[in-house]
């Protein structure tokens, strides 16, 4: 059984069997609450989810007869199978044109073995189902959190709170991330360092810059797209900067937001994440 | 316990280089990076090719491959002229299965690695399919059949009763929608069906039906830690521009959907 410990101050939060997590993902929408419920319902049994009620599978009506029930009755969720995991499938309307949908869940499911803490569950892998379910909607936040959240130092922008070792692991820990960055082909805008031949030297800025200045910034382009990246030993953030990722949703031109997500998941693709905001 | 396992899949193509440039781009297309991790330097589908044609120093054709949140070894063998392609499952995708029971917990998630390398090969008529471990032993001499060791149901009938539930709930959810029938149900009723199915767990610790998915029809043998599918004729065909022969993905997805709950820790497929 493993036991999940926080590397920096050494608390044990239990073994990795006790574990619940959530996924929220805020939208907006002009949809009603049946119409917005109808939507994602529908989307999500074409993308082969199977919703559940007393074991037996409903078709996208049902469920979403299922959904308007228990959100007037306020219970919580709708037990659904995704693939080959199983999570509560929670659709919240937080206020007019907002809503929330989440995956909830107790341990069982995707898992992955992380450096450090080694077994962990895999966030990155149910939040990407997630934003597929909303890559046609405006994303208003974001936020994973779980048992072991305990960060509540948040600066906004795009955040991650990583299962990272303690300071005499950052030699190590900044290499996979630095590696990351060299395998996702990001280019690093710092003409004085001679990325990706010289993999040695960034990973020595990175961790000159974390020791003394307790964060490093880097400013990186993809799809001459470009952004910066904040590390420091427990968090790494990503900020939208000139040049920004647009995509058009309804005609309107909108920040890609789902693309910087995605690039906070490759970068962070090593380490467990405690805790994802955005906003 | 094993301790490394491999996924492959031998290939109804010739080994030749269209053959293996179209292997390649499927892989690009569904995401894969090829990587030299010695010089960090990403390599295009041609370099790719090159690492492949010509074996390195060991004999071996491999190029490394970054996928998603994985690094894993694309490798290919020439097997009597034909292409078997190969990629090891790493430690890096698990799975938590504790559901079915606590015991089994937490395992390598073999089933993951075996979908990703049906997508790569979705261009060729497969021959056959295999996922091996270092404790691997041949499973049965060969025929047309779709076989699984998975963990579980071995600590008495109470558990396989339990597990085979499992099994048949998947079968009921699953997309691939499984009808069963069996001489001595006359029920649609799935509560009704699994309520029998879970009793002749209990009774004979094995379980024998029929069953068919979009009207191809096959059998299926259930015995504690061991899952088998009999294709019936007319088999399900799969026909390239080169081939025609069974549909084997056809078949073991319903085998690997089957096993949702538990880790496999061996399968065999021969069409």
């Amino acid at each position: 059984m493993a036991r999940l410990v926080n590397q920096k101050t050494n608390k044990f939060y239990g073994n990795y069997m006790s574990m619940n997590y959530s996924l929220s993902l805020s939208v907006q929408s002009t949809l009603n609450y049946e119409e917005f419920v109808k939507k994602i319902i529908t989307k999500a049994i074409n993308n082969n989810y199977v919703f559940l009620k007393q074991n037996m599978p409903l078709s996208a009506d049902q469920a979403t007869e299922f959904f308007l029930q228990t959100f007037y009755n306020e219970e919580i969720g709708i037990w659904c199978k995704i693939f080959d995991t199983y999570v509560d499938f929670l659709i919240i309307q937080s206020k007019k044109y907002q809503y929330s949908i989440m995956f909830c869940s107790s341990s069982h499911g995707w898992c992955k073995d992380f450096l450090h803490t080694k077994l962990f569950i895999d966030h990155a892998r149910y939040l990407r189902l997630l934003m597929n379910l909303a890559d046609d909607l405006i994303i208003e936040n974001i936020w994973i959190f779980s048992d072991e959240t305990v960060s509540s130092h948040f600066k906004s922008q795009l955040q991650a709170t990583l299962t990272m070792g303690t300071i005499e692991d950052l030699a190590h820990d900044v290499d996979r991330i630095v590696r990351n960055l060299s395998e996702n082909a990001y280019q690093v805008m710092d003409p004085s360092i001679a990325f990706p031949e010289d993999i040695a030297q960034l990973c020595n800025f990175i961790a000159h810059s974390i020791k003394n200045f307790n964060e490093a910034k880097l400013t990186l382009q993809y799809q001459n797209c470009l952004f910066d990246v904040l590390i420091s030993s427990s968090t790494i953030q990503i900020i939208p900067h000139t040049r920004l990722r647009i995509k058009y949703i309804n005609g309107k031109e909108q920040i890609d937001l789902i693309w910087y997500i995605q690039i906070l998941l490759n970068i962070t693709t090593h380490f467990g994440i405690i805790e994802l905001r955005m906003s | 316990m094993s301790i490394w396992y491999l996924t492959s899949s031998n290939l109804h193509a010739d080994f030749n280089e269209k053959n293996l440039k179209t292997i390649l781009k499927r892989s690009e297309d569904l995401g894969f990076h090829y990587y030299n991790f010695t010089q960090h330097k990403i390599l295009t589908t041609e370099e790719a090719f090159k690492s492949i044609i010509i074996p390195d120093e060991d004999g071996l054709r491999v190029v490394d491959v970054k996928y998603r949140d994985v690094s894993v070894g694309l490798i290919v063998i020439k097997t009597n002229d034909h292409i078997t392609i190969s990629i090891d499952c790493t430690l890096d995708w698990t799975k938590d299965f504790s559901g079915v029971s606590k015991q089994y917990s937490v395992k390598r998630d073999n089933s993951r690695f075996m979908s990703l390398l049906l997508d790569i090969c979705s261009d060729f008529c497969i021959a056959k399919f295999q996922l091996t471990s270092d404790y691997s032993q041949p499973l049965e001499q060969p025929t047309k059949w779709f076989i699984a060791q998975i963990n579980m149901g071995i600590n008495g009938p109470k558990q396989f009763g339990h597990d085979v539930g499992f099994i048949f709930s998947n079968a009921w959810y699953s997309s691939i929608k499984l009808i069963l029938y069996e001489s001595e149900i006359q029920t649609e009723n799935f509560m009704e069906m699994l309520k029998y199915f879970e009793e002749m767990a209990l009774i004979d610790q094995q379980i024998n039906c029929k069953a068919h998915c979009n009207n191809y029809h096959f059998t299926l043998h259930i015995k504690p830690g061991y899952i088998k599918i009999l294709p019936q004729e007319p088999y399900k065909i799969k026909t390239t521009a080169e081939n025609s022969c069974i549909d084997l993905v056809f078949y073991l997805e319903i085998l690997l959907r089957l096993c949702d709950n538990f880790s496999i820790e061996e399968l065999q497929a021969i069409g």
